[in-house]
């Protein structure tokens, strides 16, 4: 019961201690929707053309310039958006509002039908050498796009991969090998209601308006601000010596145990309340995708919280002043976080961090949320894994703790 | 059989002995008065008995057995007013004695009845609902002095209950421990301000570098104590003519002041001698009086009047 009342005491305080408040909460949605506004388009590059607005005028009008449409539009890769001229896609291109512009002009159906198996088996020699042009397509790219080409031959090769079969049927011995048309004409007349699997490098679902920046950003500045947490909790505990009621904690009839444990399950919850609040955040704000099965996020908030709350024990454990808090804490949380990926994606440090950043909690942190969050489908030994490391660290942490304040209390 | 007993309690730090050898006891419904300078081991005497500290030897009994502090049930015997603020400033008054109780296991009714009676005792009754901080010094030394006695203890601890405190907080503090100590429970004060000692305690224990110097009643000591010998004079110098016979002692008031101790075994024939130089000095003597024995006299006899660090 004494570490009870302890929590409840602390957490009284807590909720009365506006700067913790903001420090937990505020900033930290502060943070994410700061960085994903200004850096989105920059960390979702690595997604490749799923990024690129491709501006697409139809001038042919006809069902095979249909039917090419819309399989691009199918794909996850490039977001397609018609335009009604080619001006008005040339001027959408000169002002950067779309990445690349696709014309396929008005002779392009008849283009096609001009083609035979031999031009589409011989690309390099036949009527298809001139590329996309032969058959009447025109492709820019915008000048600030990087990867210009790529993007050229990935439209090309899907508007090939749409206009194959439509020339091979015409050949008799090709024909019954071939998908029948009906089946072809029910699979594009669905526009945009099932999407093809995507091929893309990683396996990533996004959900309908979700910017996949957040994915990253999100779990990145929580369990950094979690590991904030350290701070506030290292000052309650020298806050309670240097008032002399840590002196009186211990004259009560309440073990040492008790005390340590009521001052730091307030914390503990509140890391919880702290990470959910974010993750509901992310939801409600940014349309963060919570993965394929978010009830994989409670245990690996619960972990992630226990090893946060832990660390702030053994912080406060050793520092004495106020002062120390800021240098000690601020520094390990910054460099803790650095080095285990909070700021970029883990993806992205080299392997030589990679490697030392599994001495961070931070850094098991990260891996088992982007295990919920990241993939198709979650592995559910795999989060169990990556919680069970989490709660090793808690449990080293707390008991470097409880050895350090057994001499104090 | 006495509440509670120090025998031969003793405690080093490192090389430094705090206390060397301190042995007292305390009756119920007792208020004993602990002296000692600025190092002389009244403070870790007092961790000691509260179990704050383990002593290197000795032991404390509580009603002739030993008073194990580790087991919680006997915690509940013992209140501490600490020197320092020991209460929350975020929390109110309210707040800090419920949670205290709680602590020490009081609830519901009970908790809050008790809550309530000692802030009418402590006069914080109206001033309960506002958070600590906001209170001035006595008010939080009323406080702190209310949550030592939540759980009923039977013995209280205070140490320097009073410093820093306006003199109504202070005749109230003193109006509560005579209470409290009329309602049975053992009370150790320690304090600098001798009339406070004086005016609560009928026994005291004067400590000066770890060693018990003095353990009886007030009058008993004071009854020892030889009265000093004070002579005002006027005109003339008093310069170093008087050294290793007489102190010296300017008053604000331009007036000196020669002091012949009390504790002189020769104190008539320093008299005389003092008389004669003083004359052959030309300095007028006016008036001759013995000054009134008290604790504070008693305590600089017997701890010296050297500054303490």
């Amino acid at each position: 019961m004494g570490a009870w009342d302890i929590t409840c005491k602390d957490l009284k305080l807590l909720l009365r201690d506006r700067r913790a408040l903001v420090l937990l909460l505020l900033l930290p949605l502060l943070f994410i929707a700061i960085l994903g506004m200004s850096t989105g388009q920059f960390l979702t590059k690595e997604d490749g053309p799923s990024r690129y607005r491709v501006a697409v005028v139809d001038e042919d009008g006809s069902e095979l310039s249909s039917h090419v449409i819309a399989n691009l539009k199918k794909h996850g890769q490039i977001s397609l958006e018609d335009y009604p001229s080619r001006a008005a896609a040339e001027e959408a291109l000169k002002k950067q509002e779309t990445s690349a512009l696709l014309a396929i002009g008005p002779a392009f159906e008849e283009k096609v039908d001009e083609l035979t198996l031999r031009d589409m088996f011989g690309r390099e020699q036949g009527a298809l050498a001139d590329g996309p042009e032969a058959v009447h397509i025109t492709m820019q790219v915008g000048p600030s796009v990087g990867d210009g080409e790529l993007i050229r031959y990935f439209l090309f090769g899907e508007i090939y991969r749409t206009i194959f079969p439509v020339v091979a049927r015409r050949n008799t011995i090709m024909r019954p090998y071939l998908p029948r048309e009906e089946d072809e004409s029910e699979a594009s007349s669905v526009t945009e209601a099932t999407p093809e699997p995507p091929v893309p490098t990683e396996p990533v679902k996004k959900a309908s308006n979700e910017n996949p920046v957040y994915r990253f950003l999100v779990p990145g500045f929580t369990v950094m601000f979690v590991f904030f947490l350290i701070n506030i909790m290292a000052r309650s505990f020298i806050a309670e010596r240097d008032l002399g009621t840590l002196r009186r904690l211990r004259l009560a009839p309440i073990s040492p145990v008790a005390v340590l444990v009521g001052k730091t399950l307030p914390f503990y919850l509140a890391s919880v309340l702290q990470t959910s609040l974010l993750f509901l955040s992310g939801r409600i704000l940014f349309q963060m995708s919570w993965g394929p099965e978010p009830i994989y996020l409670i245990p690996v908030i619960l972990c992630t919280s226990a090893a946060a709350t832990s660390l702030g024990l053994l912080l406060a454990a050793w520092v004495q002043t106020d002062q120390q808090v800021s240098a000690y804490g601020t520094s390990m949380v910054l460099i803790l976080g650095g080095v285990s990926g909070c700021f970029i994606p883990r993806a992205w440090l080299p392997d030589l961090m990679k490697q030392l950043s599994l001495a961070t909690p931070h850094a098991w942190a990260l891996r088992a949320f982007d295990a919920v969050l990241a993939k198709d489908a979650v592995d559910s030994i795999q989060v169990h894994d990556y919680c069970f490391v989490l709660l090793l660290f808690a449990a080293a942490f707390f008991v470097g703790g409880w050895w350090r304040f057994r001499q104090a209390i | 059989m006495s509440l509670l007993e120090a025998i031969h309690l003793r405690k080093s730090y490192g090389s430094h002995l705090a206390v060397a050898d301190v042995s007292f006891a305390l009756n119920a419904g007792e208020v004993l008065g602990l002296l000692g300078p600025n190092g002389a081991g009244k403070s870790t005497t007092m961790m000691m008995i509260a179990g704050l500290l383990p002593p290197d030897s000795g032991q404390v009994l509580l009603d002739g057995e030993v008073f194990d502090t580790r087991l919680p049930v006997l915690r509940r015997e013992l209140g501490v007013v600490p020197q320092d603020l020991a209460i929350y400033p975020e929390l109110t008054a309210w707040e800090n004695l419920r949670f205290f109780g709680r602590l020490y296991g009081l609830r519901g009714s009970d908790l809050q009845g008790r809550c309530r009676e000692l802030l009418e005792q402590t006069g914080l009754l109206d001033a309960a609902q506002r958070p600590a901080r906001e209170y001035s010094g006595g008010m939080k030394r009323r406080l702190n002095f209310a949550v030592a006695l939540l759980h009923r203890p039977r013995v209280l601890i205070l140490d320097e209950p009073t410093v820093g405190v306006d003199p109504q907080s202070r005749s109230h503090l003193l109006d509560c421990v005579r209470s409290v100590a009329a309602a049975g429970v053992g009370v150790i004060y320690a304090s600098h301000y001798m009339e406070e000692v004086e005016s609560l305690c009928k026994r005291v224990a004067i400590i000066d570098h770890g060693r018990m110097l003095a353990f009886d009643t007030i009058e008993h000591l004071l009854s020892g104590l030889s009265a000093d010998l004070h002579l005002s004079v006027s005109g003339g110098g008093v310069n170093g003519q008087l050294t290793g016979l007489a102190r010296v002692e300017s008053g604000g008031d331009g007036r000196t002041t020669v002091v012949i101790p009390g504790d002189r075994p020769d104190r008539s024939e320093v008299l005389q001698t003092v008389l004669a130089r003083l004359k052959d000095s030309g300095v007028i003597v006016e008036r001759i009086e013995t000054q009134q024995s008290n604790l504070e006299r008693l305590f600089l006899q017997l701890t010296g009047r050297g500054l303490r660090d």
